[in-house]
């Protein structure tokens, strides 16, 4: 792509991310395809799971391109049996329905492998999401992974949760620091500091929720206690409309301090992520917190009162907020051209072949 | 011969331009880009399943792809192509209509309360029956060892002749029942003093029944007689070890559906796991007593003491909002109809 005319110095130019998908289009999609797991009692998983994920990332568009999900599902249903087989012996175990030695076997295990599982999955994501034609790839070695999911969360316990800001840095750090799109590296540069403020405002908008909202229950609770008599309390039904207002501040707190959470951090993490060797395509959110943490409120309602019908309206809608607010940067006025890591030079890294396996991983 | 517009791209690189596809003379596909002409023929490329409003897309054999948003065109290639396999357009078409996906949620409705009512409980009871007696007395020894934890299990202070009387009653019971001797259950009256539990009576896997000083000091032989068959109605319909493979067997679908969804479902997922243990556990007391009438009158006796001792055991218990939902017993109404059910069937 050289161009051997003289070009005007660069400007730089924004690209806005779009998302296509539309909510009725994916309900009919996500139903079909989960009545399809049901009814074949859970094998059909990993062909529902690659549609309903490929329609997302088949929908999402930057600079006139589409991104693609390529996984094939033939290859994940052995990592699934395998976790369906785990799952089923732990709950087995500890029933006491076969040994719970065996339970804690298993158990032991996902946590040996824990880190494993975490890198493997990540380089399946990475090798089977592309754009342009050109896949991502994960590079993180497994030593790190185990650095990272054991030490710093280690360190997190041993410093009752001060460290927790770091540990959640460091898995950013990790995951995005390791990521190309083919040849061309991603690089993140977070700090402690704004990690802690992110995390600190979280958890003094928790304290203010339950101080609102407890606080009459509280006094409430005290009150009426004086009137029952002893003993009886456990079947009063004043005990139950005070359990079940305590469950609902829970239920209200959660929503809100997930979203708040989720918002803070996307926006951080792009702030200092940037692509190419030149770092020249940087990131940007202007996603409004407020707007979002209400967002995630009304979905997570929405999704229980609808006994989960309306989850995949709240999908669609989550997604076309957080895609629309995002938008690339870049100093060379194009997104540039990016070359394909061959399969050749993928074992040269001494890495195993890619794992089929893909794990939804909360972060 | 038709022609359709979209975008090449080149393989091993992010580099795209605009090409035009169509149908070659010897049925593959061409691709007019760079001002050139490629040509494909099967297996060397691939159409990848069409997926909602998404843009259809040929890979290459060469890794380089074509991607097009002329849905029309390109169907009318594809047919002409023959290359859809007949599951890939059956599960398009099925995505793409409302009448499917209202179907669909009547069938995972349907298929979800099918399992719970049917598909569990016989699993449940095929597992139970392979069950030998010595896990069955280990799962006992283990259940009286959590009892003594959670409660005050003391011993009797019943006197041996009233013993006696009682597990002579207890064991005329079970001989009269006629019931298969292989199953090996180890039948055993112990008595406990158990103020936590009041008036109660609990049976064990292995065949051990326990009943509390308190409801022996309320009932009457022919009363203890009733609730004696009942627990051994618990015991040979296996009731104690079908139960811990249901909540299993619950436990596990929720926590396998949980991985689907996202973040509320740990705070959801508690409900409906409580109100299937509880449902269960009705359904299981409701068998009991139907056992312990049936054989209360093949043995001549009348089946009013069940319905006489379950009034005693339920005086001095407060009803509860939300009973009927959440409780392991079903309501003392809804036991006492189904004794009167029970009783008009066999004696008419």
């Amino acid at each position: 792509m050289e161009d051997s005319s003289p070009t005007p110095p660069p400007s730089p130019k924004d690209f806005p991310m779009q998302f296509h998908g539309s909510a009725s289009e994916y309900f009919k999609i996500w139903i079909v395809n989960l009545a399809l797991t049901v009814l074949t009692l859970g094998i059909y998983y990993p062909w529902a799971m690659v549609r309903t994920r490929r329609y997302f990332y088949a929908n999402t568009e930057l600079d006139s391109h589409r991104f693609d999900y390529l996984a094939d599902p033939k290859k994940m249903l052995k990592g699934y049996l395998l976790i369906y087989t785990a799952i089923i012996l732990y709950v087995l175990g500890m029933n006491n329905i076969i040994s719970p030695f065996i339970g804690f076997i298993v158990i032991m295990a996902l946590i040996a492998l824990g880190p494993f599982l975490m890198a493997a999955s990540l380089r399946f994501r990475h090798h089977n999401t592309s754009y342009r034609n050109v896949r991502f790839k994960f590079l993180g070695r497994t030593s790190d992974a185990y650095a990272v999911y054991w030490g710093y969360a280690l360190l997190t316990y041993i410093t009752l949760g001060i460290m927790f800001p770091i540990f959640r840095l460091k898995i950013y750090e990790y995951i995005f620091d390791n990521s190309s799109l083919g040849k061309t590296p991603f690089s993140y540069k977070g700090e402690g500091g704004p990690m802690y403020t992110i995390f600190l405002s979280a958890l003094g908008l928790m304290i203010a929720i339950a101080a609102i909202f407890m606080t009459p229950i509280i006094v409430f609770g005290i009150f009426q206690s004086g009137n029952v008599e002893e003993g009886a309390a456990a079947t009063d039904p004043m005990f139950f409309l005070i359990m079940g207002s305590i469950y609902l501040v829970y239920f209200i707190g959660f929503a809100f301090i997930s979203g708040f959470i989720r918002a803070k951090t996307l926006r951080y993490n792009l702030s200092v992520l940037t692509l190419g060797y030149e770092k020249d395509v940087s990131f940007k959110s202007d996603l409004n917190v407020w707007k979002f943490v209400w967002l995630n409120f009304t979905n997570i309602f929405a999704t229980f009162f609808s006994l989960g019908l309306l989850s995949a309206w709240a999908k669609v809608r989550a997604t076309k907020m957080v895609l629309s607010s995002i938008s690339v940067v870049s100093q060379q006025g194009d997104l540039g051209s990016h070359e394909s890591v061959n399969e050749t030079d993928q074992s040269a890294t001494g890495e195993a072949a890619v794992d089929a396996m893909d794990f939804d991983v909360g972060f | 011969m038709t022609t359709i517009n979209g975008k090449y791209y080149l393989a091993g690189s992010s580099d795209a331009c605009p090409a035009l596809l169509s149908l070659s003379q010897d049925s593959g596909v061409e691709i007019t880009a760079f001002e050139e002409v490629l040509e494909f023929r099967e297996p060397s490329f691939r159409v990848e399943p069409a997926l909602g409003s998404t843009p259809r897309i040929i890979r290459f054999h060469d890794g380089s792809m074509f991607e097009t948003s002329e849905f029309e065109k390109f169907n009318a290639l594809e047919k002409q192509l023959g290359t859809t396999s007949f599951t890939a357009s059956l599960i398009k078409k099925l995505e793409e209509r409302w009448r499917s996906a209202i179907l669909s949620v009547f069938a995972v409705i349907v298929f979800c309360i099918l399992f719970y009512l049917y598909g569990i409980p016989l699993a449940a009871s095929k597992i139970a029956e392979t069950v030998p007696q010595s896990m069955r007395a280990k799962m006992s020894e283990d259940t009286m060892a959590l009892m003594q934890k959670i409660t005050i299990l003391r011993e009797t202070n019943i006197d041996d002749e009233r013993r006696a009387e009682l597990e002579e009653i207890f064991f005329d019971a079970i001989s009269r029942t006629n019931l298969p001797k292989d199953e090996g259950y180890e039948y055993k009256l112990t008595f406990k003093d158990a103020p936590a539990i009041g008036k109660n009576a609990f049976a064990l896997p292995s065949g051990e029944i326990v009943v509390t000083d308190a409801l022996v000091e309320v009932c009457s032989d022919d009363q203890l007689r009733a609730i004696l068959l009942h627990e051994i109605g618990h015991v040979e319909l296996q009731h104690g070890i079908r139960s811990v493979i249901q909540d299993t067997g619950i436990l596990i679908i929720i926590s396998l559906a949980i991985g689907d969804a996202n973040g509320v479902s740990s705070i959801v997922s508690a409900l409906p796991a409580l109100l299937a243990e509880s449902h269960y556990s009705q359904k299981f007391e409701i068998e009991s007593d139907t056992f312990s009438c049936k054989h209360l009158q093949q043995q001549g006796y009348n089946p009013d003491d069940l319905a006489d001792a379950l009034q005693i055991l339920h005086t001095g218990t407060p009803d509860m909002p939300f009973e009927d939902l959440v409780s392991t017993h079903p309501s003392l109404k809804q036991r006492l109809e189904n004794i009167k059910e029970n009783t008009l069937k066999v004696s008419p």
